[in-house]
């Protein structure tokens, strides 16, 4: 870990921040950062191992388009909320020397507007001014601005985009973010601060754009209301806790630096593993082995950053998609409503749900074992390869999409970290628990079905069991009886049904 | 916050480039409702050519072949050697071998892991060698089309990826860019199927008994992805995702076959999932009467486990 004390210090000069940027981006040094202990951003292992040529120019790509922790550049293509407020003109005002007032229609207000903010066009006549305009006055009601000192230059035209305290969203959420979630989450967003070490489970990397727990559909993102429920009532049996008692902007703000960590992070990681499939070192070896010399490597890498080069063009699909897929986890479609009102907890309900639950349309209890203690013959299982983290299992275990390993949730400790609403175990079972091995069956189980497996899993907790006299819970017996015969009777198979608790000793 | 030079550079050229209008459509991949098409779909596609996973022997691998462009005859229609290409100039052809005795890999699930599929032994399919040595399932592919070269439209067939007796069937398969692939499960008890692409985004969803999941891959992938299924973890297979028709997968004999290709020079790749690249790059001058044959030896060492 790369991490000295001084990156929790809050900034205190802006002049000495800019200097540092201005080193930073003179003496090209992406990785390293600052020497004088400002925050900077930590790469992933993978982009380390990318040749220095590409780690180049990825690096310089990821500043030049996100900055530093200090300095962030506010990209005006992500899907954020980046400015105090968003506004177009209607009319304009001139003073004795210049632009005197501004009215204008206020589309987004994500901070209240204030005097002292920042006033930027960002279309017409004055986009790229170089004069910054500051508010004096504001008032609300007639959407009038009244400058500080009057601005030279073009006047704006009707219409013209203006933003007022640009990237305020992003600057306030990076400060809230590094008193409240840094030391765990790490200033890169990597889930590796400094009291990660300390943690099981670890804290969200959020740089594969991945959160677990959502009200959305399998494939879609987080929305927003996902992660501000997470911030408001933490994870319970895992480190996250609850940040009740943040204002709701100071919330807002710090789900978008989250997001912007993790638009950055995931745009990182893409990145590196289009690279890596010809220019990591590894890559660049043999394929000089192969004949290639290193001149002709590094000149067919200069064509494919160029504009038009494919590498060129990867960055701006994966902006692109990266985009468009937190978008659409936004949009009212992706959440995941039941489509059928909760079937009643009856007893009938409960077993049915038993059965789902040991039966074949769900193999629920291959994870989560016969009585729901996570501890079903999957975790006893040695894993295949990951081609995406690039581990080979040697040990049993389950991971995750971050490499990790995990348990399947124990059913009977009446945690859920999730929420525990049967609405949250309804779209646990329904969409999934994203980046783990807990997959969606809202494609393969009624709504009646994942009702009853939610009725019969509130209940497990509750349910009675005796340790010590097998896992099983009085009347798996019986239950097993009425489970449907294996498909094919010919095969070699004794007794199927039982077959999670010997597959457990079998690969032992 | 009063006088603060503001410090958070806009990325102008961004800024005008999108004008602060630009409205992106959304494009989310959504799966959709479990549909019918499996029904039609795996009658006619490669699944019908063998059942592998019910014998001890992994040569019995279901032909991957029918996966590639149109014009491709699947060459290995017999069990012999001797079929040569016969798809349409221009052509690249050849066969790889495995140099030395196949190794032999353990089952990947055997006892009652695979008592619970309803077979005695699931063989590991990473390596599946034929009679004569022939090296099953490596993927050679274009790996970009140059510019200017028209290409024809991805087959209105789904490609079916079975799920049978805990098996992917085929183990390898290539898939267009935008070509439905349906992966089924043949199987009385439910699988999962967790694509994790480079390049597409990826899922992880259910199918129960005689289930479906539809997916269209929407990006070409620089490497090949694996799927597997996370109620039986030893399950993996491959697909190959191409925004292109010229991929050719080697049949149990070791035979692949990539015909009516493009004219001019053109990069392609060898890759097999145990060995990883037979060849990351190898470039080729095509013009219309190009018939290239190209064989490569694979060593026994590097396949084993």
């Amino acid at each position: 870990m790369v991490m000295s004390p001084l990156q929790f210090r809050p900034s205190v000069a802006a002049i000495s921040r800019a200097a540092c940027l201005a080193l930073l981006l003179a003496a090209v040094l992406p990785i390293s950062g600052c020497s004088d202990g400002q925050a900077s951003y930590k790469h992933r292992e993978s982009f380390e191992e990318l040749a220095p040529f590409a780690k180049d120019y990825l690096g310089e790509k990821l500043d030049e388009h996100f900055g530093t922790p200090t300095q962030p550049v506010v990209w005006e293509d992500l899907p954020l909320r980046l400015h105090a407020a968003d506004a177009r003109v209607v009319a304009s005002t001139s003073g004795s020397t210049g632009l005197r007032t501004l009215t204008v229609t206020v589309s987004d207000e994500n901070l209240a507007i204030e005097p002292g903010m920042e006033v930027m066009f960002l279309s017409g006549a004055r986009l790229g001014e170089e004069e910054i305009g500051w508010i004096e006055e504001y008032d609300a009601e007639t959407g009038v601005i009244t400058f500080e000192t009057e601005l030279t230059g073009p006047a704006p035209a009707e219409g013209d985009r203006v933003v007022f305290g640009p990237g305020a969203v992003i600057q306030r959420g990076r400060m809230l973010y590094a008193e409240h979630c840094q030391h765990c989450h790490g200033v890169s967003g990597d889930g590796n601060g400094p009291t990660a070490q300390y943690l099981n489970p670890l804290p969200r990397d959020y740089r594969m754009g991945v959160f677990k727990f959502t009200s959305t559909a399998q494939p879609a993102r987080a929305s927003r209301t996902d992660l501000s429920r997470i911030v408001e009532n933490g994870i319970p049996g895992t480190y996250m806790p609850s940040f009740k008692l943040l204002e709701p902007d100071e919330m807002s703000n710090i789900i978008e630096y989250v997001l912007y960590l993790s638009m950055r992070g995931e745009l990182e990681w893409r990145m590196t593993q289009f690279l890596a499939t010809d220019y990591s070192q590894e890559a660049v070896s043999e394929r000089i082995a192969d004949g290639e010399s290193r001149g002709e490597i590094e000149e067919g890498f200069a064509e494919a950053i160029a504009d038009e080069g494919e590498i060129a063009e990867e960055w701006t699909l994966r902006v692109e998609l990266i985009t468009e897929s937190w978008q659409a986890g936004q949009e009212e479609s992706s959440t995941i409503y039941p489509r059928e009102p909760r079937v009643e907890p009856t007893p009938e309900s409960i077993a049915r749900g038993r059965l789902i639950f040991l039966g074949a349309d769900a193999k629920c209890a291959t994870c989560h074992g016969d009585s729901g203690l996570g501890d079903g013959p999957q975790t006893l299982a040695v894993q295949p390869p990951d081609p995406l983290t690039g581990d080979v299992h040697t040990e049993p275990g389950l991971f995750d999409s971050w490499g990790n390993e995990i348990t399947p949730r124990n059913l009977r400790s009446n945690i859920y970290r999730g929420g525990r609403r049967p609405l949250d175990l309804y779209r646990r079972i329904h969409s999934s628990i994203k980046g783990t091995p807990m997959p969606a069956f809202g494609t393969s189980l009624s709504d009646q079905q994942i009702w009853d497996l939610v009725n019969y899993v509130m209940t497990m907790p509750y349910e009675e069991y005796s340790p010590g006299v097998g896992s099983d819970p009085p009347g798996t017996a019986e239950l097993r009886a009425l489970l449907p015969p294996p498909m094919d009777p010919a095969a070699e198979v004794e007794t199927p049904a039982a077959d999670t608790t010997e597959a457990a000793a079998d690969t032992e | 916050m009063r006088h603060q030079p503001f410090f958070a550079a806009i990325v102008v050229a961004t800024c005008l480039g999108c004008g602060g209008e630009s409205e992106r459509g959304s494009s989310k991949v959504i799966l959709p409702e479990q549909e019918a098409p499996a029904e039609t779909a795996t009658t006619e596609t490669p699944v019908a050519n063998s059942t592998p996973a019910t014998t001890t022997t992994p040569a019995a691998d279901p032909m991957p072949m029918e996966t590639t462009p149109a014009e491709t005859a699947a060459p290995a229609e017999t069990t012999t050697t001797a079929s040569g290409p016969s798809g349409a100039l221009p052509r690249l052809y050849g066969r790889i071998t495995v140099e030395g005795a196949a190794p032999e890999l353990a089952p990947i699930a055997a006892g009652a892991a695979a008592a619970a599929c309803n077979v005695a032994i699931i063989a590991n399919e990473a390596v599946v060698v034929g009679p004569d040595g022939g090296l099953a399932n490596c993927i050679i592919y274009l790996k970009a089309v140059p510019d200017g070269v028209e290409i024809p439209p991805a087959h209105a067939d789904p490609l079916v990826v079975d799920q049978k007796s805990c098996q992917f069937v085929p183990h390898v398969s290539f898939a267009r860019v935008g070509q439905l692939v349906d992966y089924h499960n043949s199987d009385a008890f439910a699988h999962n199927v967790r694509s994790s692409p480079f390049r597409n985004p990826g899922f992880s969803t259910t199918a129960g008994p005689g289930g479906s999941i539809p997916f269209t891959y929407e990006q070409s992938e620089s490497r090949a992805t694996q799927i597997k299924c996370d109620i039986h973890t030893f399950m993996t297979g491959w697909h190959m995702v191409l925004d292109h028709p010229w991929c050719g997968i080697t049949d149990e004999n070791g035979n692949f076959e990539i015909s009516g290709l493009p004219e001019g020079e053109l990069e392609f790749v060898a890759w097999h999932e145990k060995k990883g690249y037979i060849e990351r790059s190898f470039t080729l001058q095509i013009d219309a009467a190009s018939d290239i044959e190209r064989n490569y030896e694979v060593a026994a060492s590097e396949l084993a486990d």
